[in-house]
C-alpha cells in the first residue's frame, strides 16, 4: 500500500517561501492561512545572532494527535489515500481541539489567523464562503478538505490529495523533473527552486525518498511525540553564519 | 383611545424592542408578561412578543411584571406634582372614590419604577385595596400589588424611611358596587369560520424579522433597562447625598479566572461589559443593570450574591486583565508573566529551535 512521505533537506532550503506562495495558489487557502510555510526563527542576540528557518507542511502523521482528539471524528488518517490525513469539512465543529492538540501548528481557524491587511472579516462579511479568490481551482471535496473553505472550520494540507491521487498505481516516486509523473506532484514540491524537497512512497523500498532517509540520516521532528511524521528532514543545521567581529591583532 | 370609567385611558400598550429579553436575548426565556396577562393578549414566539391591542383591556399587569421596563402603558402614569398620592382602582364608581384620588386602571399594574418614582417625587403614595381583586377578572388574586409594594417596602426599609410613605388602605366595598370590568374592544375568538379556517390555511403566517440577527452574533443584542436604571436613579434621590449603599443591587465576586469575554457576552444587560484596550481587558459590572439571572456563572469564576455589600459608586472594574500585541504575529494575547511572543508563536519557535538541535547533533557515522 502506498504511504505518501515527504523529504526535505534544510541544507538546501533557501526560505523562498516560493512553496508558501504555490501551496496558496493550488489550495486557495484564506488569506493568513498558509498550509505549508516556512518559520523564520533566530537565536542569539546581535552581533552573535543567527537565522534559520524551517519549511513546515502538515507531517500527515503515521499516529496523528488531532484524530485522536476530534470529538466529531471530522478529521481522519486515509489509509487508501496514502496515509494523508483530512478534516471532513461537513463534520467539523470548528471546536479546535486539533489545533492544540497538533505538535506542529499545521492546522488552521480562519479566527484565529493574525489579521492580514485587508482584515478577510471585514472584506468577505457574511455567511458560508469565506471569500473569493480570483482564481479557484476546479478541485472541490469537502470531505476531504479540499476547496474554499466554509466559515466554521478548520483546514489543513492535504499534500495535495487531488494532484497526488492521479497518480499511476505503484510509483515509487513524484518527480517534478520526470515527465510522466511531474503533473502529480504536490505544489510546494513541484516549485521548489532549489529542489529542497521530494516526495515519494515511503512504503516502497526502491523510492528516492527512502534513499534519502537512509543515507544522510533523515529525522522526524517532535518524535518523542510519538506521532511518527511521514515529513522527514535532511541537514546539518547549516544557517547564516553568526557574525564573527574582526579581532583587533 | 377608549372612553374608560370617566377617564380617558389610551389603552395602547407599547412595547420597546431595544429594552425587551424576548426580543433580543430568546435564550433568556423570560415570558413574565405573557404569563401575567390576564387577558391572554400577549403572545411569545421566538424574537417576538405579540400584542393584540384588541384583546388588551389596558390593565398594564404586564408593565408592572416587565424585568427591564420594556413595556409601557402612557395613560397610567400618575402625576408626580401631588404630596400624597392615593391610587384607586378605575372599577370604584366616582362617589366611592377616596378624595383625590388618582385613578390606575389596576392596582397590580402600577410598577415598583412608578411607585418609587411617586416616592422620590416627595409625594406618599396610598393604594386603597377594595377587596375585590380576587374577584376581578384583571387581578385574578387578593393582592396583586403584593410583590411590587413588597419590593418597593424593602428598598425603603434599606434606605431607613418609614414605611408610612407607602401604605395600602383596606377599604372594602361589596362587589356589587363595582363598575363593570373593562371589556376587550373584540371577544376573545372561540373558533374559525368557515371562511376564516381557509383563509388561515391559505396565508402564510408573517415571519417575525430576524434580519438583524446572525448566527455569528447570536448575543449581539444587549437589553436595555430603563427600569433598573430608573431605579438606581430614583433610590439615589431617597437616599440623599453620600453613596448608595450596594445591598440595593446584586453583587458578582471573583473566584477564579472566568472568560471574560464569554461572561461578558452572557450578561443579557449591560451589566457586564468588556473594555478592550490598549494593554489591558476590563470587565466592568455595573450593579444596578444587573438582573441576578446568574448567566455569567457559565463563564467560570464569577459568583453572583444576591445582595452586594458596602457602597454603590456606579459602574466598576471587576477584572482586569493585562494584555499585549505578540510582535511576530501581531495578535492580541494574554501574556503571563515574563512571556514576550503569543502562545501560537512560540509554538512555532519552540518546533524550529527543536529541528535545528536536531540537526545539529553531532552526525553519528552511517552503519556504526
Amino acid at each position: 500500500m502506498t504511504k505518501w512521505g515527504m523529504v526535505i533537506d534544510l541544507d538546501k532550503c533557501t526560505g523562498c517561501q516560493a512553496c508558501t506562495t504555490a501551496c496558496a495558489m493550488e489550495n486557495n487557502t484564506l488569506p493568513g492561512e498558509n498550509w505549508q510555510d516556512v518559520l523564520f526563527y533566530h537565536e542569539g542576540t546581535y552581533p552573535t545572532a543567527k537565522l534559520t528557518w524551517l519549511p513546515r507542511p502538515c507531517m500527515q502523521c503515521e499516529n496523528p494527535s488531532c484524530v485522536t482528539v476530534c470529538p466529531t471524528r471530522a478529521t481522519y488518517k486515509d489509509m487508501d489515500a496514502g496515509g494523508i490525513v483530512f478534516v471532513d469539512w461537513n463534520k467539523c465543529i470548528g471546536c479546535k481541539y486539533c489545533m492544540i492538540a497538533c505538535p506542529y501548528g499545521v492546522r488552521f481557524y480562519a479566527d484565529e489567523q493574525p489579521v492580514v491587511e485587508p482584515d478577510v472579516r471585514d472584506v468577505f462579511p457574511g455567511e458560508g464562503q469565506l471569500w473569493a479568490p480570483p482564481y479557484q481551482s476546479p478541485e472541490s471535496d469537502a470531505r476531504r478538505g479540499i476547496g474554499i473553505q466554509p466559515k466554521g472550520v478548520v483546514s489543513k494540507c492535504t499534500f495535495c490529495y487531488h494532484k497526488v491521487s492521479q497518480a499511476p498505481e505503484g510509483v515509487a516516486d513524484l518527480d517534478e523533473d520526470n515527465p510522466e509523473t511531474k503533473e502529480y506532484v504536490p505544489a510546494c514540491v513541484r516549485t521548489c527552486p532549489p529542489k529542497a524537497r521530494y516526495f515519494g512512497d515511503l512504503d516502497n523500498p526502491e523510492s528516492e525518498v527512502n534513499r534519502l532517509i537512509a543515507d544522510q540520516r533523515g529525522v522526524r521532528l517532535r518524535d518523542h511525540t510519538g506521532n511518527r511524521p511521514q515529513v522527514y528532514y535532511l541537514g546539518s543545521g547549516a544557517d547564516v553564519p553568526a557574525y564573527n567581529p574582526p579581532s583587533d591583532s | 383611545m377608549r372612553e374608560h370609567g370617566d377617564q380617558d385611558l389610551p389603552a395602547r400598550l407599547s412595547l420597546d424592542a431595544a429594552a425587551c429579553l424576548t426580543i433580543r436575548r430568546p435564550d433568556a426565556g423570560c415570558e413574565a408578561c405573557a404569563a401575567i396577562c390576564p387577558a391572554q393578549a400577549i403572545g411569545i414566539d421566538t424574537r417576538a412578543v405579540e400584542i393584540d391591542h384588541d384583546l388588551c383591556t389596558g390593565c398594564a399587569r404586564c408593565v408592572a411584571s416587565c424585568p427591564t421596563g420594556a413595556l409601557d402603558l402612557p395613560g397610567v402614569r400618575p402625576s408626580h406634582d401631588a404630596l400624597s398620592a392615593t391610587l384607586e382602582c378605575s372599577r370604584v364608581a366616582k362617589a366611592d372614590r377616596a378624595e383625590g384620588a388618582q385613578i390606575v386602571p389596576c392596582l397590580g399594574g402600577v410598577s415598583a419604577a412608578r411607585l418609587l418614582g411617586l416616592l422620590a417625587a416627595g409625594a406618599s403614595v396610598t393604594l386603597v385595596d377594595r377587596g375585590w381583586c380576587a374577584d376581578c377578572s384583571s387581578g385574578g388574586c387578593a393582592q396583586p400589588w403584593a410583590d411590587t409594594v413588597q419590593s418597593v417596602a424593602s428598598d425603603l426599609a434599606h434606605l431607613g424611611r418609614a414605611a408610612g410613605h407607602l401604605l395600602v388602605i383596606d377599604a372594602p366595598l361589596p362587589f356589587d358596587r363595582a363598575q363593570p370590568a373593562p371589556p376587550p374592544s373584540r371577544p376573545r375568538q372561540q373558533g374559525y369560520s368557515r371562511r376564516q379556517l381557509f383563509r388561515r390555511l391559505t396565508t402564510p403566517p408573517p415571519a417575525p424579522d430576524r434580519s438583524r440577527v446572525t448566527t455569528a452574533q447570536p448575543f449581539a443584542g444587549k437589553v436595555d433597562a430603563p427600569a433598573l436604571l430608573a431605579r438606581r436613579e430614583n433610590l439615589r434621590t431617597l437616599h440623599g447625598a453620600g453613596d448608595l449603599p450596594a445591598e440595593f443591587f446584586p453583587a458578582l465576586a471573583v473566584t477564579g479566572e472566568p472568560d471574560l469575554r464569554l461572561a461578558a457576552s452572557l450578561c443579557p444587560t449591560r451589566a457586564l461589559t468588556l473594555y478592550e484596550e490598549a494593554s489591558a481587558d476590563r470587565l466592568v459590572f455595573d450593579a444596578a443593570q444587573c438582573l441576578d439571572c446568574g448567566d455569567c456563572e457559565v463563564a467560570g469564576g464569577l459568583a453572583l450574591h444576591r445582595r452586594g455589600q458596602g457602597s454603590h459608586t456606579g459602574p466598576e472594574t471587576l477584572i482586569s486583565r493585562a494584555m499585549a500585541e505578540c510582535p511576530q504575529c501581531l495578535r492580541r494575547y494574554a501574556p503571563s508573566e515574563g512571556q514576550r511572543i503569543c502562545d501560537g508563536c512560540h509554538k512555532d519557535n519552540d518546533l524550529a529551535a527543536a529541528a535545528f538541535g536536531l540537526m545539529r547533533r553531532k552526525q553519528v557515522p552511517y552503519g556504526a
